[in-house]
Order: structure tokens, then C-alpha cells, then sequence
């Protein structure tokens, strides 16, 4: 039995966000109009950050939410709002972006030249705005941002970031592998080691390096990093003495995912740096935009876009000038991530949709259910719950057709994020389940912590803190294991919700719990 | 509130990067000698001179957003009151569309002020004179059905015992469809521009009627300050305003000030339209030990620095940080007193502000912009090229102007922290 019980949630948010606490205290001293802008890229952490000021702030909050249809100005929904309010309170206004998507810049430009209204509102007011929005106002409103009194940015942690870089199963079924079973994974490690015994004696060959690198795929989609790379190391060093140039490409850029799966972005890079300088070398320009796109994977991966995006946009142009749509396709998800990152969900949307032409046009089942994958996690971010269900029905139903295990696994998993963000539990459990054996049953490690970190939350919303604990415990085995950066992040920050030292939390209740 | 204030809470609410200061308020500090020694008066002085003649004084300001533009127009405003002025103050952004205003809004604006204004005053204008406008409006500006409904409505007004002229009611129906972008806007430009000459007489005619009642009632002329319009983003609709119709902005008869884009002030010749200077509000020169020490009195008067300063010292950092920029400095003290706890600002309270101005500069900065910023920042002066981009620089603040003697320029000093920036501006 366990003899550490999890204590209730009791999330410091003051902590992990040290500009809320400045927040607080510049709204609780504002007396009259004051105007606020609150960088915040997702409603989910919106929704917690204002959760907690509204149980520390000493005013009302109004909240005023936008949508398209109130097509009246916004001060005026404001006044209306504010008629009954009492002198102290304060305006949150959420979902500008709404309005922009359907008004374009004229939304923008009307904050600036109807300041003056918002100015004898004689409130505080709070603007929370994604990122590429803040950047419209400053520059195309600049009177009015002119008048803020503060601005108050609070970023997604590394966690939620790899979260949401966690729902583009970029590669689209690159290679076959992740289509298989388990057991058929299992035979054909065994088949290979066998013929590379065989080999043993033998000069390195392209043959052996080729052997190399599938059995270090197969390793790979198991989560057996170190194998994985063990494998890859052998490949590069058979591909150098042999003076294969492009075998070396390929490996090189299997060796840098391996170490992104494990968190170590600057070696990956450095991996994925020499991939691209072959490329060039051999003037490849389809694996030049390949790699462009892994790239550029690394650098979303460490919250740095604008660079990320400046590598999508080369590999863009090179996919157009080869015509290659499939590479087309990727890049432009990858694109979109990158404005879903940012809170632009509707620029992100525009990108799906072409990509979604795309896939269509070419024929490429897999990058449609990764495409509308993506979509739908678009209309989950702004609370679209029910459209982003049809596409994630749709996703599932290719991802069965198509065989591709990992996706199905993948979809099962996000759809059963959506029945919780409805609070649905129960349904949200049964996804999980089926989430969980798909997973466990072609050896996706990654997958099988992710969701076996999904379910713990379940379990806690069951009331069950045992059940949660013993379940995120066995997250973190796997992630330990396989030297999983996301899920030891995932779980560091839950460590520290849970009033816990971080990682060494779990670590202390592996040593005190008996192994399952 | 009893100016300066001893504590954090009221420091914040003393501290207003939003609000010009209302005449009389005991937060202010007259800056012209850390402003190439203009004030106000200057412009008062001006005025009083022209009303002398028979001249009218027609005066184009600007100035960097947010550097007290409108506390000083609102006290040249008193100043004038003081002297027996009448002063009508227009404040075209609450009024107008500022991103498609046209000189024809402008004109109608300037009417409605007025009659409105002397209406409130109780200076009876003489109803035939009224009546004239009236119509002008009522059979070649505004639809006919519109009359009718303005006519019934005014009644109305009139039955609940408040005299408002029809001519008001009329005006107040066509800003109101210039203002909201009506399909009727269009024509209700087209319509003023075909009589455009009579509009402007008539206008001129009721102005003149009032400007000798308001001399009768002891006033020594009539003054209208029309405020906002240096809020105008777009080149297109600022060039067209001031430039292609310099000429019906000049035509009115009285005394006149408009505010301009400070873009514009800094590329166009303007000269040829408007006679006098354009009276430049520059940035508080900051660099030197008198601005220093007027920023730092400025601040005094409103907050208690060394009770509410760990250090006074530190507050020299947000003047260093501020460009010169009142606006700047009010929203740097403001971060500042965001403080984590207690009932000082500290150093690290001081370094978050600053950091977070630099961030919001950063937002701004925009990889075409670095070449010129690197010219500027070797020469210090203030440069006029064929594009835009000096105009762009100046309204976003990332460029600001100063004065001693002659007009010079420097990057904000919010750009020299951010390091991507300050990397390629030292480069080569």
C-alpha cells in the first residue's frame, strides 16, 4: 500500500507566474480607468489565471466576452455590462481575436479611435490578448496601447508547449513502422539482429547501414531510445567509412529525433545542422525541406517561433519550387502549429485548411488525419468542443482505415480530452482505456505515458487520489525509462500542484511503493 | 487627494499615463525650459497678437504622443479664457471617424462646435442667420426624408421644454452618419463638396455674427482649438486633410489651432498653407541635468519619492528609461508600484518596469526599421527619407524628437536594452 496520499490540488499559481502577483496588486490599487493588456495565448490557462485572481482580488470582476454575432461596439456591450455594476469593478474582456477574424484590422483600428469611451468608462479595464494580437494593437492602435497602464505577459510552461507540438504527429505515417503491431514489431527486431549477426564479418555496406537504421526505427517507435541510438551510431559510422552521403543525411536526422524525444533540443539541433549541410551538399532539396521542418520542430519546441517560422518558410519554398505536396502539406501544419502556439488559432486555421486542400488533392490519407487532427485541436483550444469532435471522429475513422495505429491511438487520446474538458469523465475514461491498449499494444511508450497521465487527472476527478497516484507513477516509470523529456516535465510540474519537490516527489514514491 | 501623495496606492493613482492634467490641478510642472523654452503662452501670446489686426491666427501643433500635448492645449485654454477669450475646445476623436476623416468632416465639426458651444453660452445668434445654414444643410446636405425625421423628432424635443435648435438636431444626424461610416457618408461628403464655397461662407458669416456678440459681451475674440486630429495613422488621409485641402481648413474665419501628426510636421512643408511655425511640443530633453532634475521635480509633485523609494536614485533609472516621455515615465512608476510586497519600490521593482518597457519596444522594433535606426543613432538627427519609414518611427515613439536650437533625434532609450537590436546596431 501507498503511504503518501495526494493532497488536494492546490495549484500556486502566484508561483509559476510571478507577473500575476503584480497583476493583482495593479488592479487592487487602480482606482477609475485604467487600461490593462494580459499576453495569454490559450483560454485554458487564461481560465486558471483568472480563476485565481478572482479569488484573491478584493473587486468585482465583469467579464465581457466577445463574440461576432454582438455586432455592436464593444464599449457599448461595455456600458450596457457595466449599468449596475458597482464603482470598484474591474472589466476582463476576453476573445478580441473572435471579432477580428470576422472584421479584420477595423476591430484594431476602432479601439483607437473610440479610446476616448473606454477612457470615461472610469474602470479598470483588462484586455487578454494572444500574443499576435498584442502585436496588431501596439501597431495599429498605438494611441490606444499608448494608454496602458501595464502589460502583463504570461507564457504556456514547457509542458503545455510540447502539449500542443504533442497533437501534430508531424511525420504522417513517414514510415511504416508506426503502423505496426507490437508482436510484428517484436519478430522483425528479432529477423534483423539476426541477419546483421550474418553480416557480422562482412565490409560495412549500404545493406547493413540500411539494417541499422530500421532496426533503430523499430527500437524508436518503441521508446528503447538507447537502443534506438546505438543502432543510429553504427549506421553513421558504417555510412562514413563507406562514403555514403546520403545515408549518413538520413541517419544524422534520425539520430537528432532521438535526442528531441528526450528533451536535448541543442544536440538535436547540432545533429539536424550537419543533416542539412548534406542535403545542400547533394543538392536533395526534398530532404533539404525535411530537415527545414524538423528544424524548425526544434525551435517551436523551445517557445522560439519567429525562428521556427523563417525555417517552415524555407522549406515552403522549396516544396513549391519541387512540387512536392506532400512536403507541402507538412510544412504547412507545421506552420499552423506554430500560429496555434502563438493563440492565433484563425491564421493557424487558414494554414490547415490549405494543408487539408492539399492532402485532399494528393491523395494523402495520413496527412488528412493529421490535418484534421490539428483542426480539430484548434476549435478545442477556443472551446469549440463539439466541431472539434466531428473532426476528431473523422480523424479516427482514417486512422482505422489506413491501419495507422499510433494516429488511432493518438485521436483516441485527444477525444478523450475533449469529453473532459466538458467534464464528462466517464466517457473521457473509456477513451482513455481504448487510448491505452492501442498504445501499449504497438509498444508507443511516449503514448503510453501520455495517456497514462491523462488518466491520473480522471482519478483525481473521481476523487480517487490513490488510484491517481499509483497511475502517474507509472507515467513516470515509462518516462524515466525512456529518458522522455516531455512526460518528466509534465510530471515535474504536477509534482510541484501536488505540493511536491518535483521529480524527486515521484521518485521518493517508487522507492516506498511496491512495483505493480 | 492631497498632492504629494505618502503611499503606494494613491502614488499609482496620482501617476496617469491616460489623463492630460485639467487647469488648476496641482500635479503640474511648467517644462518649457527643458523645452527649448516653449509654452503655451507662446501660442496665447500669438493669438493675442493676431487678434490685433485683422488677421485670424491659424496655428498647426504636434508633438510626440503622449508628451502633455493636450494638459498644455487644455492650459492654453484657460490662458485664453483668462483673457477673456472664448474658447471652443473640439475633440475630433470622440466626434469623428479618424481613420477616414475628410476636411469636409472637418468643416461640418467646426460648425456643430460652434453653434453648439455659443448655444450652450446663451449667445443668441440671429435666427436668420441660423435659419440660412439651416437650410443649406436641410435642402442640399441631407436627404429629404431625414429632415422630416430630424423635424419630428425635434419637436419633440421641443415639447419636453429644451430649445434645441433644428440646425443642432441636423448637424448631429450628419456627423452621426459620417462617424459610423453610412453608406450616406459618401454622399454627404459629395453634397458638401458641391457647395462647399457657400458652406464655408455661410459658416464664415454666422462666425463672424458671433464673434461680434461675444465682443459685445465683453470677450475679447472667439478661439477654436480643434484637438485629435494628430491621431490620423494613415499618410493618405493626413496628406489629403492638410495638404491637398490646406486651403478650406484655412478659409474659416477665426482663430484656429489643429493639432497635427507629428509624421506629417516631419515631412511635409506646410508652410505654404499654414503661415505661422508649427509649434512643436518636443520630448523633455532628458540627457541633460536641467531635464533631469525637471522630470524628477515633475515627479515630486505628485508622489513622495524618497518616502516611496527604497532609494531615491531609482527613480533616476525610469527618467534614464523614459526618453523624455511623461507618458513613459508615468507608466514606468506605475509597473514600478506594482511592487511584490511591502510599501517601497525596490531595485528589482525598478528592473521589471524598466524590462517590461522594453519588451512592449520590442514589439514595435521591426527588422526593416534597424538601417535607419543606425543612421539615426550616429547622427542624431532628425532624417527625411522618401518612404515612410521616418514617419513611422516617430508616431510609434521608437525614434524621438528633441529641441535646443534646432530639432534632433535619438533612438528611445528602450531600444538600446534589447539586445537582438543592439547587436546590429553596433555591428559594423
Amino acid at each position: 500500500m501507498a503511504s503518501i496520499v495526494v493532497e488536494s490540488p492546490a495549484t500556486d499559481n502566484f508561483a509559476l507566474f510571478p507577473e500575476l502577483k503584480h497583476l493583482l496588486r495593479a488592479l487592487q490599487m487602480c482606482q477609475g480607468f485604467g487600461l490593462y493588456f494580459v499576453r495569454c495565448n490559450t483560454v485554458s490557462l487564461r481560465n486558471e489565471l483568472v480563476a485565481t485572481l478572482k479569488t484573491k482580488l478584493n473587486k468585482p470582476i465583469i467579464e465581457l466576452p466577445l463574440n461576432p454575432e454582438n455586432d455592436i461596439f464593444i464599449d457599448a456591450q461595455m456600458t450596457e455590462l457595466l449599468a449596475d455594476a458597482s464603482d470598484d469593478a474591474v472589466v476582463f474582456i476576453y476573445d478580441l481575436e473572435k471579432l477580428f477574424y470576422l472584421k479584420d484590422r477595423y476591430v484594431i483600428q476602432e479601439l483607437n479611435w473610440r479610446r476616448g469611451f473606454y477612457g470615461r468608462s472610469n474602470h479598470p479595464i483588462v484586455f487578454w490578448l494572444p500574443e499576435f494580437l498584442l502585436t496588431e494593437i501596439v501597431n495599429n492602435a498605438p494611441d490606444f496601447a499608448d494608454w496602458r497602464s501595464g502589460l502583463y505577459e504570461f507564457s504556456l510552461s514547457q509542458s503545455e508547449r510540447l502539449d500542443l507540438m504533442d497533437s501534430t504527429w508531424q511525420s504522417a505515417n513517414e514510415n511504416f513502422v508506426e503502423q505496426l503491431s507490437l508482436g510484428e514489431k517484436q519478430r522483425w527486431i528479432v529477423n534483423i539482429q539476426n541477419l546483421l549477426a550474418e553480416l557480422a564479418g562482412q565490409e560495412p555496406s549500404k545493406i547493413k547501414d540500411g539494417l541499422l537504421d530500421r532496426l533503430g526505427q523499430l527500437y524508436e517507435s518503441l521508446g528503447d531510445y538507447d537502443q534506438a541510438l546505438s543502432c543510429y551510431q553504427q549506421a553513421l559510422q558504417i555510412s562514413q567509412d563507406i562514403g555514403d552521403k546520403q545515408g549518413m543525411g538520413i541517419t544524422l536526422n534520425n539520430i537528432s529525433q532521438i535526442y528531441q524525444a528526450k528533451g536535448d533540443y541543442d544536440t538535436a539541433l547540432h545533429y539536424l545542422t550537419q543533416t542539412l549541410e548534406i542535403d545542400r551538399e547533394l543538392g536533395n532539396k526534398k530532404d533539404d525541406g525535411a530537415t527545414l521542418n524538423n528544424i524548425s520542430l526544434i525551435y517551436s519546441a523551445k517557445g522560439n517561433y519567429d525562428t521556427a517560422l523563417q525555417y517552415l518558410t524555407q522549406a515552403m519554398q522549396i516544396s513549391r519550387d519541387i512540387g512536392d505536396k506532400r512536403g507541402e502539406g507538412v510544412t504547412l501544419n507545421n506552420i499552423s502549429q506554430i500560429y496555434q502556439a502563438k493563440g492565433d488559432y484563425g491564421t493557424a486555421l487558414q494554414y490547415l485548411t490549405q494543408s487539408l486542400q492539399i492532402c485532399k488533392d494528393s491523395g494523402n490519407k495520413a496527412g488528412v488525419s493529421a490535418t484534421l487532427n490539428n483542426i480539430s485541436q484548434i476549435y478545442q483550444a477556443i472551446g469549440g468542443y463539439d466541431i472539434a469532435l466531428q473532426y476528431l471522429t473523422q480523424t479516427l475513422q482514417i486512422t482505422q482505415e489506413i491501419g495507422d495505429k499510433r494516429g488511432e491511438g493518438t485521436t483516441l487520446n485527444n477525444i478523450s480530452q475533449i469529453h473532459q474538458a466538458k467534464g464528462d469523465y466517464d466517457t473521457a475514461l473509456q477513451y482513455l482505456t481504448q487510448a491505452l491498449h492501442i498504445r501499449q499494444d504497438i509498444g508507443d511508450k511516449p503514448g503510453e505515458c501520455t495517456t497514462l497521465f491523462n488518466i491520473g487527472y480522471i482519478h483525481r476527478q473521481h476523487n480517487d487520489p490513490h488510484q491517481a497516484q499509483s497511475t502517474w507513477l507509472k507515467a513516470y516509470h515509462i518516462a524515466k525509462q525512456i529518458g522522455l523529456a516531455e512526460g518528466l516535465q509534465k510530471l515535474d510540474k504536477l509534482a510541484k500542484d501536488l505540493g511536491g519537490e518535483g521529480l524527486a516527489y515521484w521518485e521518493a514514491l517508487s522507492q516506498s511503493t511496491p512495483k505493480a | 487627494m492631497i498632492y504629494p501623495v505618502d503611499n503606494l496606492d494613491d502614488a499609482y493613482n496620482a501617476c496617469h499615463p491616460d489623463k492630460p492634467l485639467e487647469v488648476g490641478d496641482p500635479r503640474y510642472l511648467d517644462l518649457k525650459n527643458v523645452r527649448n523654452k516653449k509654452s503655451v503662452n507662446t501660442l496665447a501670446k500669438r493669438i493675442v497678437r493676431t487678434s490685433q489686426t485683422d488677421d485670424f491666427c491659424k496655428q498647426l501643433v504636434t508633438g510626440h504622443t503622449g508628451c502633455g500635448k493636450s494638459t498644455e492645449l487644455k492650459r492654453l485654454q484657460k490662458q485664453l479664457e483668462d483673457d477673456s477669450y472664448f474658447v471652443i475646445y473640439l475633440d475630433v476623436e470622440s466626434s469623428l471617424d479618424l481613420r477616414q476623416i475628410t476636411y469636409q468632416d472637418v468643416l461640418l465639426n467646426i460648425a456643430q462646435g460652434a453653434v453648439e458651444a455659443l448655444a450652450e453660452a446663451k449667445v443668441n445668434l440671429d435666427s436668420a442667420l441660423l435659419n440660412d445654414l439651416q437650410l443649406l444643410l436641410a435642402e442640399k446636405i441631407v436627404s429629404q426624408d431625414y429632415v422630416k425625421e430630424t423635424k419630428a423628432s425635434a419637436g419633440v424635443s421641443a415639447e419636453a421644454g429644451f430649445d434645441i435648435p433644428l440646425i443642432a438636431k441636423l448637424f448631429t444626424k450628419i456627423t452621426g452618419e459620417i462617424r459610423s461610416g453610412s453608406s450616406h457618408r459618401e454622399q454627404i461628403r459629395e453634397k458638401i463638396k458641391n457647395v462647399q464655397q457657400e458652406f464655408i461662407a455661410k459658416l464664415n458669416d454666422l462666425l463672424l455674427a458671433a464673434r461680434l456678440k461675444l465682443q459685445h459681451q465683453g470677450h475679447a475674440d472667439l478661439v477654436v482649438i480643434v484637438d485629435g486630429l494628430e491621431k490620423i495613422r494613415e499618410s493618405a488621409t493626413y496628406n489629403d486633410l492638410f495638404i491637398e485641402h490646406a486651403e478650406q481648413l484655412n478659409e474659416i474665419n477665426c482663430h484656429l489651432l489643429y493639432t497635427i501628426p507629428i509624421a506629417l510636421a516631419s515631412t511635409a512643408n506646410l508652410g505654404d498653407f499654414f503661415a505661422n511655425d508649427i509649434f512643436f511640443v518636443p520630448m523633455v530633453k532628458y540627457q541633460t541635468d536641467e531635464g533631469k532634475q525637471y522630470l524628477t521635480d515633475l515627479v515630486n509633485k505628485r508622489i513622495q519619492v524618497a518616502k516611496l523609494f527604497a532609494d531615491e536614485a531609482l527613480l533616476d533609472q525610469l527618467i534614464a528609461m523614459s526618453g523624455g516621455s511623461i507618458r513613459d515615465l508615468f507608466r514606468l512608476i506605475r509597473s514600478a508600484s506594482e511592487t511584490d510586497e511591502g510599501d517601497k519600490v525596490q531595485e528589482t521593482d525598478i528592473e521589471r518596469a524598466i524590462n517590461n518597457l522594453v519588451k512592449d519596444y520590442d514589439r514595435l522594433v521591426k527588422e526593416d526599421d534597424v538601417a535607419l535606426l543606425k543612421d539615426i543613432a550616429k547622427d542624431k538627427r532628425v532624417i527625411k527619407d522618401t518612404g515612410k519609414h521616418y514617419e513611422r518611427l516617430l508616431s510609434l515613439r521608437l525614434v524621438n524628437e528633441y529641441e535646443n536650437g534646432k530639432p534632433w533625434a535619438d533612438l528611445h532609450p528602450a531600444l538600446r536594452k534589447i539586445a537582438w537590436l543592439q547587436a546590429k546596431l553596433t555591428d559594423g
